[in-house]
């Protein structure tokens, strides 16, 4: 059989549907308009230079039932809006309907003048004071910790430094093992003069992180999405689903140069989430401290954090009361896709609510 | 290009093996067809030239702006820019073939011939012998994307111009709106006899690697590493640029063997967007093992490294002329930041300490300084 099976007049229907689709699309394209970042309702109880904390209302108007206040810590190098990115695409409205009381972190976007923060200003600064606040706020004496992403390997940090605070430990997407053959990222970084580039760069621009990103799949990322993009353009709906999506993908905030040195050098150069040794402030990171349950939801088809880099969570933290779910789809597509709703946010709720 | 033949002929869609009609019953078809469609075909493939050319366009501009501004990398820019263009060029290609009667082997044979030549250009250009005229027009073409105070300093002959002339005329980055053309036909090795042994020679690199001497003799040095290090940089990029277009080719072939030899089960492919969606499946696939590999793991942090070094040179340079004009420089403001850090870092311990000896119980939900009201969070800018 062959191959390739064309005909001349497939061929031309098909570049006419192509054309008919670019010529509805640049019109639904201008018509996109302001795109909303985060569509539910939230208050900003806490802030502290660039940090905001918010508290988000239940759109039903439905009071929390789990007793203790959920707090979400998202990584640095994006947007947290991605966890309530449209009405029928949030987590956070999955979280609450599952009756959670939702927090969430925004890191801000920092500029040259925090140049020198480093993870101790973050995890045992912005992170612990976060977290004071949301106990003063709920008055609660701790809280639920759901760390994503960069937030997972903070939020397993600070919960190794302090246990006491943290009654239940969530990750999502999460790395602790940064040597998997199968990371292409962990493999790219190790020749990387880690000191050159932050005292060169002072911050490190996020357009510089999301070309990184797209060259992990560059064919796919930076050519074919946009030619299948043409296959939505003539649905209004799709293409602002399309254009919300990518807002947020490129909406990527510089990171602060220190932070970066420490967290590149010690997690993807010397793995030491996992081997251990991070020194945060004088205190060494030791993942056997954490002992609260721990729930770690993982993307079996995750090109930036493997399953491979999240499951040795499992056999590396102290708690004996320790969890998977693993979601069939991508490190993006476990907070948007369809199927992501209707598992994820409802697996939390329940085993937060079984441990309440 | 046995796989191309073998893949043209094993393409055709006349093949009674396909189950499809007779070659000669097709072929009268394809031509009745062909007479009665012919001006259906020049308007859509105008239609098509049109449109997509806008889309093109959005592409091009697209990937411009998101690629580094650094000339080294225009190539590689260049690389996806093709990848993303190649779809686009392909309807147009198929089309007009079609216009023509072109079996589709032949249609995809002379597609992939395209993209062979394409990396095969991209590989040639990076593996030519160094040509330092054109590491000059990098250099300065970096300053001119990074910055109107490097473009100014650099081409203008503005008032950062004034400032090379410090170095009198022995030093080919001094003066003002230097000229690289003109200063290399001054200099006195082309009045040597049989000067093509020059061929070569990079000059710059030449009094690039002199020492300094007199009074400034290590601002001449400063400038001195910054050509060496471009140079640097330079040579990794286009190793790592030759590893990319080496991906192309092996993609290629891939796609060639593909077409030739298909694996049992798999379904033909019935439309442009199915052949494209293959294609770039191969090209994934050759460039995530490439990728993996030591030699691209290890040309990447050279390529990266190699940069950085060649950014913190001009960051040396231009703190120098910040100083120069009174200006405070970045290392100062990085100083003042560093010491404000350690300043608050120390203010939240002893406010614990005072909390604790007050008998506070539970540390306040607030740092040093922080203000007493949420407050709007500020907008992304000022990176």
């Amino acid at each position: 059989m062959s191959a390739i099976q064309l005909k001349p007049d497939q061929i031309i229907q098909e570049i006419t549907n192509f054309n008919r689709k670019l010529g509805e699309g640049m019109k639904n394209l201008r018509a996109v308009g302001d795109l909303p970042a985060g569509v539910t309702e939230k208050e900003a109880i806490y802030t502290e230079d660039k940090v905001t904390l918010y508290h988000y209302k239940n759109p039903n108007g439905k009071a929390a039932t789990n007793k203790t206040p959920m707090l979400i810590s998202y990584a640095l190098v994006n947007r947290p809006y991605m966890t309530d990115l449209q009405e029928n695409r949030s987590t956070v409205r999955g979280l609450m309907e599952q009756g959670l009381d939702v927090y969430l972190i925004d890191w801000g976007y920092p500029d040259r003048s925090d140049r020198f923060l480093t993870m101790d200003d973050y995890i045992n600064g912005y992170l612990d004071r976060c977290v004071d606040a949301v106990c003063e706020h709920a008055g609660s004496e701790q809280v639920n910790l759901l760390g994503i992403c960069q937030g997972g390997a903070f939020s397993l940090c600070y919960t190794s430094l302090h246990q006491d605070k943290v009654k239940n430990l969530v990750t999502m997407v999460t790395p602790v093992d940064f040597h998997t053959p199968d990371n292409m990222l962990g493999q790219w970084i190790r020749h990387i003069d880690v000191d050159l580039l932050v005292d060169s760069m002072g911050n490190i621009p996020g357009d510089l992180m999301n070309w990184t990103f797209l060259n992990l799949k560059p064919y796919r990322l930076i050519a074919q999405k946009y030619i299948d993009m043409v296959d939505i353009l003539d649905n209004p709906k799709s293409v602002c689903n399309f254009m919300t999506m990518e807002k947020w993908i490129f909406d990527s905030p510089d990171q602060a140069g220190e932070c970066y040195r420490q967290f590149v050098k010690d997690c993807y150069q010397d793995n030491k989430l996992l081997r251990g040794g991070i020194d945060l402030g004088g205190e060494i990171v030791d993942l056997k401290n954490i002992t609260c349950p721990v729930l770690n939801v993982y993307a079996l088809d995750d090109h930036l954090v493997p399953p491979s880099a999240s499951k040795p969570m499992g056999k590396a933290v102290g708690s004996t009361d320790y969890q998977e779910v693993s979601f069939k789809g991508g490190h993006i597509g476990i907070y948007v896709s369809g199927s992501a709703q209707a598992l994820v946010p409802p697996s939390i709720g329940k085993w937060l609510n079984e441990r309440d | 290009m046995a796989a191309t033949k073998s893949a043209q002929s094993s393409t055709d869609t006349t093949s009674n093996k396909s189950g499809e009609a007779p070659k000669e019953a097709n072929t009268q078809n394809w031509d009745s067809w062909f007479q009665n469609q012919r001006a259906f075909f020049d308007q859509q493939v105008k239609s098509a030239t049109d449109a997509q050319g806008q889309w093109a366009g959005f592409f091009q501009e697209w990937q411009k702006n998101l690629s580094p501004s650094l000339p080294g990398a225009n190539q590689y820019q260049q690389f996806f820019t093709q990848a993303g263009k190649q779809f686009l060029d392909m309807q147009q290609q198929f089309a007009q073939w079609s216009g023509q009667n072109k079996p589709v082997g032949d249609m995809t044979s002379d597609w992939l011939k395209g993209l062979q030549t394409f990396f095969l250009g991209m590989l040639q250009t990076n593996t030519q012998p160094y040509d330092p005229a054109n590491a000059w027009k990098g250099m300065t073409d970096s300053f001119a994307k990074g910055g109107n105070a490097w473009a100014s300093a650099f081409n203008s002959g503005g008032p950062f111009g004034q400032f090379g002339q410090g170095f009198g005329g022995g030093n080919p980055f001094g003066g003002q709106g230097f000229n690289p053309a003109a200063w290399t036909s001054a200099q006195p090795w082309n009045n040597v006899q049989g000067a093509g042994s020059f061929q070569n020679f990079d000059p710059f690199g030449f009094y690039a690697s002199l020492p300094g001497i007199g009074y400034t003799r290590e601002k001449q040095d400063a400038w001195n590493l910054l050509y060496k290090l471009y140079a640097e940089f330079e040579q990794q990029t286009r190793k790592y640029n030759a590893g990319m277009a080496q991906v192309g080719i092996e993609a290629v072939q891939k796609f060639q063997e593909y077409v030739a030899n298909p694996p049992e089960g798999d379904a033909p492919l019935t439309s442009l967007k199915e052949i494209y969606a293959k294609w770039v499946d191969v090209c994934e696939d050759v460039y995530a093992r490439y990728a993996t590999s030591d030699e691209y793991t290890k040309l990447y942090g050279e390529v990266v490294n190699a940069l950085m070094a060649f950014k913190g040179q001009l960051n040396t340079l231009t703190d120098d002329i910040a100083d120069q004009f009174n200006l405070p420089t970045r290392s100062e403001v990085d100083s003042l930041h560093q010491r404000l850090h350690a300043l608050r870092r120390d203010n939240i311990e002893l406010r614990k300490i005072v909390d604790e000896i007050r008998g506070v119980k539970k540390p306040k939900s607030k740092a040093a300084g922080a203000p007493s009201q949420a407050k709007k969070p500020a907008k992304k800018g000022g990176k």
